[in-house]
């Protein structure tokens, strides 16, 4: 015989389970009938959990070993839903079809957003609850020309059994409730409830399959995948009677029943009664509202598979449109979607995403609600209608509750590692409540798509934008290039980012299905700059570096994650204005200060010939093809160039240097007088080269600015 | 403990449809026996208006499609024949450590046969030549045939599952404990029709018989006299 105490604990945990249950099998109908019902459904990762993963998985979401995340209004639903003891849960899957000869003036009514939490103004009575989602509800009253059919009733209900009842089977052992499984109704077998929990699973599972298997499925993936408008949608009642159906509905429906679930104190049934013939549907390809949108543009996501969006960030085409309302809505889209996703698979919820957080995007369209934001606020103080009983769910509920803990017994063997493993997933700590969580509300985890402007440092880069804007020669430039010491590079990356949010001002990034063309857009309007600074994304791991192999007046080899068009540009007006702020920035602009630099830093120093020879030399070696032709006319001038004249200068200076031979040919000191005169020719020439390069450099100050080396910015730091 | 076995009705397939109907029906059940925590994926059929359901498990994916294209690939060696795969479940039980040993035990306590029927494409020209050249257009025949099959072939995959759901709610005490955390908690082993026709069902007795378990026995001896 049970003792008192370790009865009400396996009843209480027992009841714990049986309401987990009814949360879950709820979602599951739902998810898979009513689009974007559950659309905090996330899944972070399709498919599979990895031992790392299964530690991210809530524990809510652990129960019945099914990860399929969280459905608050599921959760609403079973706190409104007046459980009694006998009481089943009938989930109606309705089919609302508009009368397409009458809904002409009906239009807007359709597409109005569904608002759940006006759901509760429709209760009836205590003994008859029933309501229907508003948007049916909304529907009806908006238009009269309408047809509801029912799709399927699935009906789940729990019976306890009665006190005397159990108490009976309990002394004798082993019983059974007629037909169904024999369990042990000892409440003292601490196996009973992981058996019980192990068959609630299968149980689970399979209506988790045939919620994919049955007729109304496809009705519910036509509606959430497309894009069209319809004419009909997809609706749910939820009640605690089952209304008996019509002679022909009878006809048409066929019913499966699972094998009910036996526990120590009740039985868990589940049925469902679906037509096996869906009714013509006119799937009417109505205008849209919405302006077209071209998925692959160039740069986008869609046309480089190596880059990826935020989700939500994608274009019309591939989104999986986001609605409140499964009626043929109209204006009313969010988008989430990876374009990723395999082409025969689908996964529920909102997992498509590749990236493991989940938020709809922005809505591109002003006419949006979030039912569950007010849902959650109108339920926030929803009183707990169920007394002494356990609550059937809820998060907070169970928060609220008090924790019931499962210490699995190994008192037995053969069966402790089975606890061990299936073990339910109850929490006594408390946890968030979803109605209350982030995710519940969509609207305030707005995704960050694209990647905010980049700034440009402030008074460090003389090529670089200022704040004060006073040139605009200076907002042609572009960013400067990094320099090859890294922690420079990184600083000016975020000196840069901060500049450019700054030069943007309110050219704030927006979702980058919007936003590269709004960045084109802007591009031409303000000039590079905003180019210029985008692409400078480096908050997106995206490393801007220089092509050195085509330094050709252009601003190349830039990788930005928006891929936005090259952009060349002339940087001679620059260059003039550059030179002001040399002196001030000791980061210098290798693009195209570094030969200003390098030209300033020579002349400013007094070459000696001894001592500025090595100088001239390394930056006279230094030069670039984009000197190359200055430096190809050079060489030919040498080649070219007459005899060196011998001069009595020459000879004074290579006299002086062997004064001891006084000779001018001879083998011996004619080596000594042709080593000292070459050196003296070559200082002289080298003088002269010198001369010519100033000149050419000069030249070059009015003409095209090409790109330095940045080898010279090195060498002559 | 008890050991069920499950077979599956027949189905009659063309070569091409072989890898679809094995995926719906492997998958289902092995989605009923993956009982750690998953996160199921729905996956559109290819050739059927059907979504099953996976349990997300990579390595469990890549094991099915080895043994579908084997399979695959032994059919198309015996082609237009009966063919059956098996997939079976154990349970890992330490015997008794004996004087020298201690052996572990694989139990199996669940079959599932899947019957196929492989019939080959009836090509359109093979029609053809019993009718007169302007008759009929024999691609639209066979194009009708084709769509009459996959309906047909459909509605029977449709029962077959939900006969796995049957079949999986209604018999749930021999399933043994679970004992570990992974996704698909039991060792589980498909059998696939071995090259000769004779050494298949040698090769399943041989298979039971390892196992030791007394009621393997008794199956073995039913399907012999079966």
């Amino acid at each position: 015989m049970a003792s008192p105490s370790s009865s009400h604990f396996e009843s209480a945990r027992t009841e714990q389970i049986i309401s987990e249950f009814f949360l879950k099998g709820l979602h599951v109908i739902l998810e898979s009938r009513v689009p974007f019902l559950c659309s905090e459904t996330h899944r972070t990762e399709q498919g599979g959990l990895s031992s790392s993963s299964v530690s991210r998985v809530r524990k809510k979401d652990k129960w019945f070993m099914l990860a399929i995340g969280e459905c608050s209004a599921a959760s609403e639903i079973l706190n409104v839903w007046h459980k009694n003891a006998m009481d089943p849960l009938v989930i109606d899957v309705v089919l609302v079809q508009e009368d397409s000869s009458k809904a002409q003036g009906s239009d807007k009514e359709i597409g109005s957003p569904m608002k759940l939490h006006s759901f509760s103004d429709t209760f009836t009575s205590a003994q008859s609850t029933s309501y229907w989602n508003v948007g049916e509800e909304h529907f009806n009253s908006s238009s009269k020309e309408t047809s509801v059919k029912v799709l399927e009733r699935w009906v789940m209900q729990y019976e306890s059994l009665k006190s005397s009842t159990r108490d009976h089977l309990s002394s004798k052992g082993r019983g059974s409730l007629g037909f169904g499984e024999t369990v042990s109704h000892s409440s003292d077998d601490p196996t009973a409830s992981t058996r019980m929990y192990k068959r609630l699973i299968l149980l689970l599972r399979s209506l988790y399959v045939t919620s994919r298997l049955l007729p109304a499925y496809k009705l519910f993936r036509k509606l959430n995948s497309s894009n069209q408008s319809y004419n009909f949608g997809i609706s749910y009642r939820v009640s605690s009677f089952v209304e008996p159906f019509s002679r022909m509905e009878e006809r048409e429906m066929t019913n499966f029943r699972f094998t009910p679930v036996d526990t120590a104190f009740g039985r868990l049934s589940l049925s469902v009664s679906y037509c096996t013939v869906l009714p013509h549907l006119n799937i009417e390809d109505s205008t849209s509202l919405l302006p077209p949108i071209i998925v692959d543009y160039v740069g986008s996501p869609a046309a480089d598979p190596l880059k990826r969006f935020p989700c939500g960030s994608l274009p019309k085409s591939v989104d999986k449109g986001y609605q409140a309302t499964s009626f043929p809505s109209q204006g009313i889209r969010s988008s989430y979607s990876s374009p990723f996703q395999r082409p025969h698979s689908w996964s529920s919820g909102l997992s498509r995403c590749g990236p493991p957080t989940y938020s709809p995007s922005p809505p591109l369209y002003p006419n949006y609600s979030i039912p569950y934001s007010t849902l959650s606020d109108s339920h926030a103080s929803t009183s707990n209608v169920h007394g002494h009983r356990v609550p059937p769910c809820g998060h907070h509920n169970h928060d609220q509750s008090a924790p019931i803990s499962y210490r699995p017994s190994s008192q037995k063997k053969g069966t402790s590692s089975e606890e061990l493993w299936l073990t339910p997933p109850f929490s006594p700590s408390s946890s968030p409540s979803p109605t209350n969580s982030p995710s519940c509300n969509p609207l305030l985890n707005r995704p960050r798509f694209g990647s905010s402007p980049v700034s440009i440092p402030l008074g460090r880069n003389p090529g670089c934008v200022s704040p004060n804007n006073s040139d605009p020669n200076k907002l042609l430039l572009p960013p400067p290039s990094p320099k090859s010491k890294r922690p420079d590079y990184s600083n000016r990356d975020d000196s840069s980012r901060g500049h450019a949010t700054h030069v943007s001002g309110s050219q704030e990034s927006p979702s980058p299905s919007r936003g590269n063309s709004f960045r084109k857009n802007d591009a031409l309007k303000s000039g590079e700059t905003y180019i210029g600074s985008t692409s400078l994304q480096t908050n997106l791991g995206q490393k801007v570096f220089r092509d050195s192999r085509e330094d050709s007046g252009r601003f190349s080899g830039l990788i930005s994650s928006s891929s936005s068009p090259r952009f060349g540009f002339s940087r001679s007006s620059s260059r003039l204005s550059l030179q002001d702020d040399l002196d001030d920035y000791e980061f210098t602009c290798p693009f195209a200060v570094d030969d200003v630099d390098t030209i300033d830093s020579h002349t400013r120093n007094d070459p000696s010939d001894g001592k500025d020879a090595p100088d001239a030399t390394l930056m006279f070696h230094s030069t670039r093809k984009s000197q190359d032709a200055a430096v190809g006319a050079l060489v030919h001038m040498l080649r070219t160039a007459p005899p060196l004249r011998q001069d009595s200068s020459y000879f004074s200076h290579s006299s002086r240097t062997d004064s001891g031979t006084g000779t001018f040919s001879g083998t011996g000191g004619g080596s000594s007088f042709f080593t000292s005169r070459k050196t003296s020719e070559a200082l002289d020439e080298l003088q002269t080269y010198r001369e010519m390069k100033n000149l050419l450099l000069a030249q070059s100050r009015t003409q095209s600015v090409t790109l330095e080396p940045l080898e010279a910015t090195d060498e002559v730091a | 403990m008890n050991h069920e076995v499950f077979t599956l009705n027949e189905l009659e397939v063309e070569n091409f449809e072989i890898q679809e109907v094995l995926r719906c029906i492997l998958h289902t059940i092995v989605f009923h026996r993956a009982l750690g925590l998953v996160r199921p994926r729905d996956i559109d059929s290819e050739l059927f208006d059907i979504t099953y359901v996976q349990c997300g498990d990579p390595d469990v994916e890549k094991k099915l499609e080895e043994k579908i294209d084997q399979f695959i690939a032994w059919v198309e060696k015996h082609p237009n024949k009966k063919s059956q795969m098996c997939i079976s479940f154990y349970e890992i039980k330490n015997k008794q450590a004996a004087w020298f040993t201690n052996k572990t035990e694989r139990l199996c306590w669940e079959q599932w046969f899947i019957n196929l029927s492989v019939v080959s494409s009836k090509s359109p020209t093979g029609k053809s030549h019993h009718l007169k050249p302007l008759a009929v257009d024999p691609s639209e025949t066979a194009v009708e045939e084709m769509s009459a099959h996959r309906a047909s072939l459909e509605k029977s995959l449709r029962e077959v599952l939900f006969k796995i759901i049957t079949l999986v709610n209604e018999k749930k005490d021999h399933i043994p404990p679970v004992q570990n955390q992974d996704v698909v908690s039991f060792p589980y082993e498909i059998t696939i029709p071995s090259s000769s026709d004779s050494s298949f069902g040698m090769d399943m007795i041989k298979r039971m018989l390892q196992t030791g378990h007394p009621t393997m026995l008794r199956v073995v001896n039913n399907k012999m006299g079966g």
